[in-house]
């Protein structure tokens, strides 16, 4: 069947739509989850019942009239100011400077070569410059600029250097925020990669490869694991509907409950027997199942978003492409529906020396970053940075076609930061970062502009958007000297 | 690429650049072998079986009488401190201004620095005069053991933070646990590694999601695994293609067929056949009918007419008494009569496509009826010994009670405590009744039900998620043994990624496991779920894992990319049926078809199967030396590999097996010719794939690799602001030079040739293999020249000469490097100061009897590290 076909039976076929629309609550007892559920569908040619998976279906989405499903969530119920959501993009290796920059300044700039796919989107982004990260830099460390340009990305703090022990950095803007305003959605923040394999043995320089798999972390020892399986995503947030009555429903949330106290209470017990360190390790247990029962009594508080009329993503897809395309549609659609305002995506750990043969590039994109010296690199390397571009364009026109209820885009509510850790890849530094900010903040930004800032910590700008969500009283965040003014 | 500070006037000036340099040299050699002499000659040959029954008979007789002052201060004056002392600090190193004694107990990393560069023969420099044999034991012995204080009677086994399951451990352990393959690489989020292997327990946390997850495979899995009823009806399912191979198919309308199969009952009772089917039609129509018929031992019980109809299916139900044994099944399609189209006298096939047909579903054959005559579902047994709970209230209470310790004492790896399980009974369900006899409540939910809740819970308890150690209860020594579980856990994690089996628990339960050590490693070893074992150390020490999804280009490795584009993209401008026969346009055309099609055989020369083949020999070759017991070194250079037809041509090795038989798919031993290049790992597809650039060889990379992993002394990163070397080598690249020549002018250079003079010619060494595994005798045209010298001065001609002296004079440094990686990934912890005994200790064992892979595992299995646990809550471990 060809894919064409696939999406003309998602239009036609009443009884497939059924199926995605059916479910079950995403947790309880005793439930068989079973995502890859055979179903029926009728071969035109042949007439034959086949049975089909809905895994191959997923490639595509078919997005919506998303009208129908906008912010949903109040507590009061009563209709409040459309929410501002932030969400932290990491793309590896930098960038190919003198192709990334703009030139011009304020409104008056021309995009360069490797943001031309943001053309169309240029009065709704702004591109920074002159944003650091000192704790990347290798100080007193030495080797790891791949693995600190990961942990500084989001906390602004220095990762101490440890292949396993003591792991330890900061906690991260999207989780400082989301501790503050998560318990206004049903997920307090949503962690994502496009990073499905890993690399076995040791990671960069004597670093836990912890540093460079997560860019979210919960507290500066607990990295905030992201999911890679875009179905399991979509599952987690879009659950699978229950067409069960108000008892049976009363029924399994008490079963859920005493299954979480009764976890809880034998964690507890347990931590009287063991020592500190060990301590540490079932508390991330702990936090984890509080977490849940928070989670619970928001979905029970916030009435549940419509199933986002969506095909049900395939597992991880191969083509990298796709793969990313659907990590940003599942973003897109989780903030349209006010599921969560919080959100990080790795798209690849810094480093990352993937080849990219569906570009003709045969190279790894690290290995090219350290060729400057030669044109074809460099001109591989820019590609590269289209290659994202291009992907991150089709994300923030998604968030632009999205609307909210009063009728304004998804995108203009929005806080994007799209960015790297690293500002050179070849010569390792940290300095004037590649960073673009997206959207308007409902207002607050001031998009449409190349903003030539004072060099000075990437974390002030975390701190200025933690303005901006809301957390007006934060004083400090990472190693901010102050906020970043002009945005 | 990576960064730090450094001055040209000496190599050394960091600290970080001393720790772990290889120790090369033939004196270095000779002072390792005295010394290991020396020990042997203090301590006597330990034989293996004692190390494993008692483990301190390594005695350290002069520890207690070193003293700094007397006995190390001279050496350090004679041998150290005009570069680190007297106001010098070569490298950041001083090591004569500790304010005080503790001051200069308390800093290990500085004194492992030097015992590891003393150990290696790096420090003194090389020209400078050397402390002698004796006074190099003493300053290793003093540092052991007064810096460390490591107590050689008792070594701190160091602290393993509590281990929790990563998601293969997880599998693994649900499978044995549960019966049921829960594939946590799909529902659950990649583990953090630590140090190298994903097993490390500081780097395995629990993110919010991950306690989600688990939650939610809890429920699914019991869901799965856990029969809700203690009875079902008996099936068996036949399988249309019992029928016959037209049953694929299916009959056609236009044709009488009739085909038959036979099923047994195993006794005269009532059963049911339930028959799916499909009449499958052609788009457009067919004017066929038939008559559909199935018959039970010749008695036809549904018979009915079909004809087109693009979406039909049909359903024969029967049920019957049957007697015990064979009985047979028939279907016969009867074509009816219909007005056919003839042409003199003869029918006229008219074959426009179109068609009718009978395909069959799986058959249900469910039975005996009667539920008095019902079976035990099927992983019944594996939960419930009793093939019915009671009915009485008072006896199934204890009957979940007996359920649920036995389920708990195997899922948590220990037996659980009371009040674990009365927490659990009552979550379930379970309670006490008011009195004996009580019936149980017919409207409440089945006992077993009841029993799945509580294996929910306990799935979902920390207890099961993290492996939880105690101290052995009679143990009273500072560092107490772990107990007998908690041993029989760390076994069977090592060996199989798994939980411990019946076996393990019983000797655990009696007490009797560490006396029956030795037979339960071999017992383990022997055990298919040790392919475990395999896959995951070999997977990450040597990184094969990778090589299924390493970028490489087989094209450019092989130097044809742009022959092949430039003809690609030739091929694509040519108009098809221009060109005249005999004419030039087409003579070259055909050459360039001819050479696109050769080309693109070498495009594929690494396709995902030859890929998957070359982890597969890999691992398969450490199976061998693992299982076979053979000699550690072999790994490195062996007369013979493990090859399969894809692979023996891949590698171009002549492809017989060493019984002379062709070999085909399956991988074998074969036998090498004398003078083959290859045999052991790094000759091997995974190591030559995983140490290259997507396009090309990375001389640098092979030999960073061998440093760390083969020889443990890995090297210090480069300094700042200075180009990676392949990088500025191929800047050049036009000049069409090797890679070797430009290597060469960079190593002339003092800045760079500290370091690369020490694994430049450990990489070029396998210069004769491409980036895809294959041989090449040219690089761009030039002769490959594999020759080299070690920085310790041995030199060699090709790979083989390289291999012999890995395995000769350097085989103390890889025994060591072994030993480490093994240790850590034992333990699933980071080394620490403490293991440098115990690391002694193996090593010392295996140069005694060459190196057998028994040694390593048993010395590993035998250290204080794995054999002992520390008490004292809170402290964590000094990692080095």
């Amino acid at each position: 069947m060809r894919f064409s076909e696939c999406v003309s039976r998602q239009e036609t076929s009443p009884a497939l739509a059924n199926i995605i629309k059916s479910g079950q609550q995403p947790f309880r007892l005793g439930v068989i989850m079973n995502p890859s559920s055979p179903i029926r569908t009728e071969d035109p040619r042949t007439g034959v019942m086949r049975r089909r998976f809905l895994k191959g279906l997923g490639v595509a989405i078919a997005l919506p009239s998303l009208e129908s499903f906008g912010p949903t969530a109040t507590a009061s119920g009563a209709s409040v100011a459309t929410p501002i959501r932030s969400a932290f993009i990491y793309v590896p290796n930098g960038a190919q400077q003198d192709r990334w920059f703009p030139s011009g300044s304020g409104s008056d700039f021309r995009l360069n070569t490797s943001m031309k796919p943001l053309e169309s989107m240029r009065s709704q982004i702004q591109v920074i410059s002159g944003l650091d990260h000192q704790h990347a830099e290798s100080g007193p460390d030495g080797a790891g600029d791949h693995a600190r340009a990961n942990a500084t990305f989001l906390t602004g703090m220095r990762a101490r250097k440890t292949s396993s022990s003591n792991i330890h950095v900061g906690q991260s803007i999207d989780q400082v925020i989301a501790e503050r305003i998560g318990q206004q959605t049903r997920f307090a923040s949503l962690e994502l990669t496009c990073d499905s394999i890993r690399k076995s043995g040791r990671c960069d320089s004597g670093y836990s490869c912890a540093y460079q798999y997560n860019i979210s972390w919960r507290t500066p020892v607990t990295p905030m694991a992201p999911e890679p399986n875009p179905r399991r995503v979509f599952e987690r947030l879009f659950g699978q509907q229950d067409a069960v009555g108000k008892r049976e429903q009363a029924r399994r949330r008490a079963e859920q409950q005493s299954l979480l106290d009764f976890v809880l209470d034998d964690a507890r017990s347990l931590q009287k027997q063991l020592g500190k360190s060990d301590l540490q390790k079932v508390d991330e247990y702990v936090s984890g199942i509080r977490e849940i029962e928070k989670r619970i009594e928001r979905m029970e508080r916030y009435p549940k978003p419509k199933r986002p009329d969506m095909l049900v993503p395939e597992e991880t897809p191969q083509d990298y492409a796709g793969h990313i395309d659907i990590m940003f549609d599942l973003l897109a659609v989780a903030f349209q529906t006010d599921t969560t305002r919080v959100a990080t995506l790795l798209l690849a750990h810094d480093g990352s020396n993937r080849a990219f043969p569906e570009l003709g590039i045969q190279e790894g994109h690290h290995y090219l970053t350290h060729r400057q010296e030669q044109e074809y690199a460099r001109e591989r390397v820019a590609r590269i940075d289209v290659f994202y571009m291009q992907r991150f364009a089709r994300f923030l026109q998604r968030l632009a076609d999205l609307k909210e209820p009063d009728g304004s885009s998804v995108l203009q509510n929005s806080m994007i930061v799209y960015g790297s850790g690293i500002a050179d890849a070849n010569r390792h530094t940290h300095d004037n970062l590649p960073v673009i900010l997206a959207g308007q903040g409902g207002g607050q930004l001031q998009a449409g502009q190349f903003l030539q800032a004072s060099a000075q910590p990437m974390s002030n700008l975390f701190l200025s958007l933690a303005d901006k969500m809301g957390l007006r009283d934060l004083e400090r965040f990472g190693d901010s000297t102050g906020r970043l003014a002009g945005i | 690429m990576l960064h730090h500070t450094f001055e040209r006037t000496c190599p050394f000036r960091r600290l970080d650049m001393l720790v772990g340099l290889p120790s090369i040299g033939s004196r270095g050699l000779l002072a390792q072998l005295l010394l290991v002499g020396a020990l042997l000659l203090l301590v006597g040959l330990v034989p293996l079986r004692n190390l494993l029954a008692q483990e301190n008979d390594l005695r350290a007789p002069v520890s207690q009488e070193i003293s700094y002052m007397r006995d190390i201060e001279p050496i350090l004056e004679s041998y150290c401190f005009d570069c680190h002392g007297y106001g010098e600090s070569e490298g950041g190193l001083t090591l004569d201004s500790y304010p005080s004694e503790e001051a200069r107990l308390a800093d290990p990393s500085t004194w492992l620095a030097v015992l590891k560069n003393v150990r290696a023969d790096v420090m003194p420099p090389d020209g400078a005069e050397r402390p002698s044999a004796d006074q190099e034991r003493l300053l290793a012995t003093w540092i052991k053991t007064q810096v460390f204080r490591t107590d050689p009677e008792m070594p701190d086994p160091g602290h393993v933070t509590l281990h929790r399951l990563n998601r293969l451990e997880y599998r693994n352990t649900i499978r044995e646990l549960m019966g049921v393959d829960y594939d946590t690489s799909v529902e659950f989020p990649p583990d953090d590694s630590g140090d190298g292997f994903d097993n490390n327990a500081d780097a395995l946390s629990i993110s919010p999601l991950l306690t989600e997850k688990y939650l939610l495979a809890a429920a699914d899995i019991v869901d799965r695994a856990v029969p809700k009823v203690s009875r079902v009806v008996s099936s068996l399912t036949i399988d249309p293609t019992r029928f016959g191979a037209a049953a694929k198919r299916g009959w056609s309308f236009d044709e009488p067929a009739t085909a038959s199969t036979t099923f047994q009952t195993a006794q005269r009772a009532d059963y049911r056949l339930t028959i799916p089917f499909d009449i499958r039609s052609s788009f457009n129509f067919n004017d066929s009918r038939a008559s559909v018929t199935f018959r039970l031992d010749g008695e036809p019980f549904f018979e009915k007419p079909y004809q087109w109809n693009p979406n039909q299916s049909g359903l024969a139900r029967f049920a019957t008494e049957l007697s015990e044994g064979e009985h047979t099944l028939q279907v016969v399609v009867t074509p009816k009569k219909k007005a056919s189209k003839e042409l003199d006298g003869k029918p006229i096939a008219i074959d426009d496509g179109t068609f009718v047909r009978l395909a069959l579903q799986p058959i249900l054959v469910e039975g005996p009826l009667d539920r008095s005559r019902w079976n035990v579902p099927s992983n019944y047994h594996r939960f419930f010994p009793r093939t019915e709970p009671p009915s009485d209230w008072f006896e199934q209470n204890r009957y979940a009670r007996e359920v649920l310790t036995d389920f708990c004492g195997r899922a948590f790896r220990r037996p659980v405590d009371d009040g674990f399980l009365n927490r659990l009974l009552s979550l379930a369900g379970f309670g006490q009744a008011p009195r004996v006899g009580t019936p149980v409540d017919a409207n409440e939910d089945s006992f077993e039900l009841k029993i799945a809740r509580a294996m929910t819970a306990a799935l979902a308890s920390p207890r099961f998620l993290f492996r939880i150690e105690q101290p052995a209860p009679d143990s009273t020594d500072r560092f107490p043994l772990v107990d007998e579980y908690a041993l029989a856990s760390r076994l069977s994690y090592l060996l199989w990624s798994s939980m411990p089996d019946n076996q393990l628990f019983e000797l655990a339960r009696d007490g009797q496991l560490r006396a029956n050590l030795p037979r339960e490693i071999s017992r383990m070893l022997a055990d298919e779920r040790s392919s475990a074992f395999i896959d995951n150390f070999v997977g990450q020490w040597l990184q094969t894992r990778d090589v299924e999804t390493v970028s490489i280009d087989a094209l450019a490795a092989l130097g044809l990319r742009e022959e092949y584009d430039q003809i690609r993209d030739y091929l694509r401008t040519v108009p098809d049926g221009f060109s005249r026969p005999g004419d030039e346009v087409e003579q070259r055309q055909k050459d360039a078809y001819q050479r696109y099609r050769e080309l693109r055989r070498y495009r594929d020369a690494l396709d995902q199967r030859s890929r998957v083949d070359m982890g597969r020999q890999t691992r398969a070759f450490f199976a061998y030396v693992i299982r076979e017991d053979r000699s550690l070194l072999e790994l490195l250079d062996a007369d013979y590999e493990f090859l399969n037809d894809r692979l023996a041509k891949h590698y171009g090795i002549t492809p017989a097996d060493s019984a002379g038989t062709r070999l085909d798919g399956d991988l074998r031993k074969v036998s090498l010719p004398a003078e083959s290049p290859y045999g052991g790992v790094l000759t091997q597809g995974t190591f030559l794939l995983v140490t290259s650039n997507p396009t090309r060889t990375s001389p640098v990379k092979r030999g960073l690799f061998i440093l760390d992993n083969i020889l443990g002394t890995p090297a210090p990163p480069a300094p700042a602001e200075v180009p990676e070397l392949e990088a500025a080598a191929e800047t050049q690249e036009h000049a069409k030079t090797t890679l070797r020549d430009l290597l060469e002018i960079h190593r002339r250079e003092a800045l760079c040739q500290s370091c690369h003079a020490r694994f430049d010619p450990l990489g070029l060494a396998f210069e004769n293999f491409t980036a895809i595994g294959t041989w090449r005798n040219t690089e761009n045209g030039a002769a490959v020249d594999a020759s080299g010298q070690l920085i310790s001065g041995e030199p060699f001609r090709d790979v083989q000469e390289l291999k012999s002296i890995l395995v000769g004079s350097r085989r103390l440094d890889f025994y060591r490097c072994l030993s480490e990686r093994l240790l850590s990934y034992a333990i699933g912890r980071s080394l620490s100061f403490g293991d440098e005994l115990s690391l002694d200790r193996i090593v010392e064992e295996l140069e005694a009897n060459g190196g057998r892979a028994s040694t390593l595992i048993r010395g590993v299995i035998a250290s204080s590290a794995f054999q002992r646990m520390r008490v004292a809550s809170g402290d964590v471990a000094s990692t080095r």
